[in-house]
């Protein structure tokens, strides 16, 4: 069976559409609607959803359609700054030892090691209490910090098997130079392995964020933020049940279109390469 | 395939059987079973400390139950009195300086042996930092001389005091008993009976008890960490009796077959302020902060309109101590609020960090709400949630904080317990509280010849600490109680206790 290689896996298109589709009230409800999300209205606690408040009110009367909007933004800009911060000293390092090896490979890999030796979370608590203060920079530095050994390790994995190929050799008999070869033939050539990383890695920051937000080192009240509202709906689970759906599905909506799109750059990088 | 569809298949058929059988089997209620038998089960929120010595006892969860198996001399009253408990009568010599308890009659320890006046100084002795002593009372550092003769104990002071009748509720243990820790025994309505750790303790009715003997036969108190947990306990039948609920949790009950009273935490729920950090050490900012702040308001929203304001570091259910007219001395009023700021010079307001203790919920909504409002008056206030070791250690101890919400109380029955730590040099000063009219209050408080006199200085203190707006006084919490219908006799104490002898249920109907 010939496949045509240009074509977009379906799971890639439905994905970005449920991406967008999140994205777009994300943006613009904190941005059009007029409701400050933390304004108290000791009249209107824990009011089940109905027109004019959608998604119904918290237990301090507060509207939750417009914060699960506003914790979303909060959540997902975390996370994608922690992937940002993460890749980019990920692939720097995972770029050097793979192409270079020998000693500054050992090195790397080996501080890499004592890095991933820790456990996620608790290596994110101990940071976060190193900086005493310092609100979502904080957190986005802390969980940066923790994402850089996966990157490293899958980065330094294609560099390897990049720089192995002919064209390379090539590269190098004509006497290119070390750093132009890095940068310019074999990191473009790593994409299709580094990108379905890149949405996994993100995924991963949406819930390692909504987590530490969860156990109250994150971000703070009373500022929205998913994992927050999270823990907050959770003893609210018989007297306002929608609560805690509500922030479920804002939370897995992203999550599962970003997994669709990361599916599907794996597909297209695997044909690519086939 | 197949075999698996149909080990499925069977599954399905024997959850939906069992599932029937549940069904029916729901006639006998657990509750119902207790009920004839005179039993209740109590649903706790921690764990006991490891050791039940009462004299080593540090968590307020285990004297509130361990309260009904150890006595002493005195008893605290729900009104916050004292009341003559193992001594049948006191005496005080003129000077304050000499008192002399004689001892009630034929009162038996759990394990069988009978109190005497060797027992009484025994446990005194154990308690007081002498030679034999450990310590574990600091203030009895004040006896100079403790002896017993006959049913006669006479304890001899370095100086008067007027609270020293309140360190005599200590436990009166059997002399010489050396597993106070894993089996308590003491003289109390109710001996211990068994204990699980992390799973339950029960208690059982003291037959051989000198005084009225409760109406329970036996009381299980069941460790459930979670409030979830708790509140189905409560719906399955497993649970009679709940105290410490928040009011959002209540409301989840059922009404038919629960009631919820209500009593206070004897906290002092305030914004306390660090006196001695900017902007706060200017008496007009403190003051604006009490005008801005709505309390009223606050527990509306936070507490479900549950709690009693306050006006000073002194609560409701300390009566005698406790005035009232303080409460309203800073009605909301942001205009008065705003004019204070700006002559204090901050016009446009200023940013604040308010630490509150992350595990502790109803502060840390009381300090979102009070965020909230604060904006009003033009403060911004950011919240700083830590953990309640970093709590300790950075507000109480190192006293390293803007401004904290989190309720404090009394070690024990005195108004001295509240009011001693807002001394310029007192250890546990955590606001930094400077203040020389205070200071020298204090000292005559302490000082006062009688309870009247030392009462009405008691006062003037308080109304010290509100004047000077030292911090923003909010509530004493609601303490809630989910109780089953049927379940009568609650009795609420101005210190952390649950009095199970007063405890019964009615006559079935």
């Amino acid at each position: 069976m010939i496949r045509n290689k240009k074509r977009v896996p379906p799971g890639l298109a439905a994905g970005a559409a449920i991406l967008l589709l999140f994205l777009l009230p994300t943006v613009l409800v904190p941005l059009v609607s007029g409701v400050d999300p933390n304004a108290m209205q000791a009249g209107a606690k824990l009011l089940p959803p109905a027109a004019g408040r959608w998604f119904g009110t918290d237990q301090f009367g507060r509207d939750i359609f417009v914060r699960v909007f506003v914790g979303a933004g909060a959540t997902l800009s975390v996370a994608a700054a922690t992937v940002l911060i993460g890749a980019f000293f990920g692939v720097l390092t995972g770029a050097v030892s793979g192409f270079f090896g020998g000693w500054a490979d050992a090195v790397l890999m080996r501080l890499n090691d004592a890095v991933t030796a820790f456990p996620a979370v608790l290596l994110a608590l101990v940071l976060m209490s190193l900086f005493s203060s310092g609100g979502a920079g904080r957190l986005i530095l802390a969980l940066g910090v923790v994402f850089i050994p996966g990157y490293a390790r899958v980065t330094r994995g294609a560099v390897a098997s990049v720089s192995a190929r002919g064209y390379i050799a090539a590269a190098r008999s004509q006497g290119v130079r070390r750093g132009r070869i890095l940068f310019v033939h074999v990191l473009p050539n790593t994409l299709p392995s580094l990108l379905p990383a890149l949405t996994i890695g993100f995924n991963n920051a949406v819930l390692a964020e909504a987590g530490m937000s969860y156990l109250g080192v994150g971000a703070a009240p009373p500022d929205a933020s998913l994992g927050l509202m999270l823990s907050e709906a959770q003893g609210l689970l018989f007297s306002a049940p929608w609560y805690a759906l509500i922030v479920c599905a804002a939370l897995l909506i992203p999550v599962f279109g970003v997994g669709l799109i990361g599916a599907g750059l794996q597909r297209m990088g695997g044909e690519a390469r086939a | 395939m197949k075999k698996a569809l149909f080990s499925f298949v069977s599954l399905l058929l024997a959850s939906a059987l069992l599932l029937t059988a549940c069904g029916k089997g729901k006639k006998a209620r657990p509750e119902e079973a207790r009920r004839a038998a005179g039993e209740l089960t109590v649903g706790i929120a921690q764990d006991l400390d490891e050791s039940l010595d009462p004299h080593y006892a540090v968590a307020a969860g285990t004297k509130e139950i361990m309260f009904n198996v150890f006595e002493g001399l005195m008893k605290p009253t729900p009104s916050g009195d004292l009341a003559r408990c193992l001594a049948s009568d006191v005496k005080k010599s003129e000077d304050g300086l000499t008192y002399t308890f004689t001892l009630r009659q034929n009162v038996a320890f759990h394990n069988g042996e009978t109190m005497e006046a060797a027992d009484v100084v025994w446990s005194i002795d154990r308690c007081r930092p002498n030679d034999g002593g450990e310590g574990l009372i600091p203030a009895l550092s004040n006896i100079a001389d403790v002896t017993g003769q006959g049913d006669t104990v006479t304890v001899t002071l370095k100086a008067a005091d007027n609270d020293f009748l309140s360190y005599m509720t200590l436990a009166v243990l059997p002399e010489g008993y050396g597993e106070q820790a894993t089996s308590p025994v003491g003289t109390g309505p109710f001996r211990f009976v068994s204990r699980e750790a992390q799973h339950e303790i029960v208690l059982a009715r003291f037959d051989d008890y000198w005084g009225e003997k409760p109406a329970l036969s036996k009381v299980t108190c069941r460790v459930i960490e979670n409030a979830e947990g708790l509140l189905m306990g409560l719906q399955s039948g497993a649970l009679d009796l709940v105290s410490h609920l928040g009011s959002t949790q209540v409301k989840q009950l059922p009404e038919a077959d629960f009631k919820i009273e209500e009593g206070t935490m004897n906290l002092v729920q305030a914004l306390y302020l660090n006196n001695a950090v900017k902007p706060f050490d200017d008496i007009r900012v403190r003051q604006a902060l009490c005008y801005a702040v709505d309390v009223q308001k606050l527990l509306d929203t936070a507490f479900d309109g549950y709690g009693s304001p306050i006006g000073s570091s002194m609560y409701p259910a300390f009566a005698k101590y406790f005035d009232e007219s303080l409460t309203n001395r800073y009605p909301h009023d942001p205009a008065k609020a705003k004019e204070l700021l700006a002559e204090a010079g901050y016009p446009d307001g200023f940013s604040m960090t308010i630490t509150v203790p992350s595990n502790y919920q109803p502060h840390v909504d009381t300090a979102e709400v009070l965020a909230d409002q604060l904006t009003e008056i033009g403060v911004n206030a950011e919240l700083k949630p830590v953990e309640w070791s970093s709590w300790l250690s950075d507000v109480y101890a190192d006293r390293k904080f803007e401004s904290t919400v989190i309720g404090v109380d009394a070690s024990n029955m005195t108004a001295r317990a509240l009011l001693e730590r807002f001394v310029s040099t007192a250890d546990d000063n955590f606001i930094n509280y400077q203040n020389a009219d205070y200071d020298a209050l204090f000292e005559q408080a302490t000082a006062a010849a009688d309870d009247a006199e030392q009462t009405a200085l008691y006062k003037e203190m308080e109304k010290n600490l509100t004047e000077n707006a030292a911090n923003v006084y909010l509530q004493d919490m609601a303490d809630l109680v989910a109780v089953r219908k049927g379940v009568e006799g609650l009795t609420f104490y101005p210190m952390y206790v649950l009095d199970l002898s007063a405890l019964g249920w009615a006559a079935a109907e």
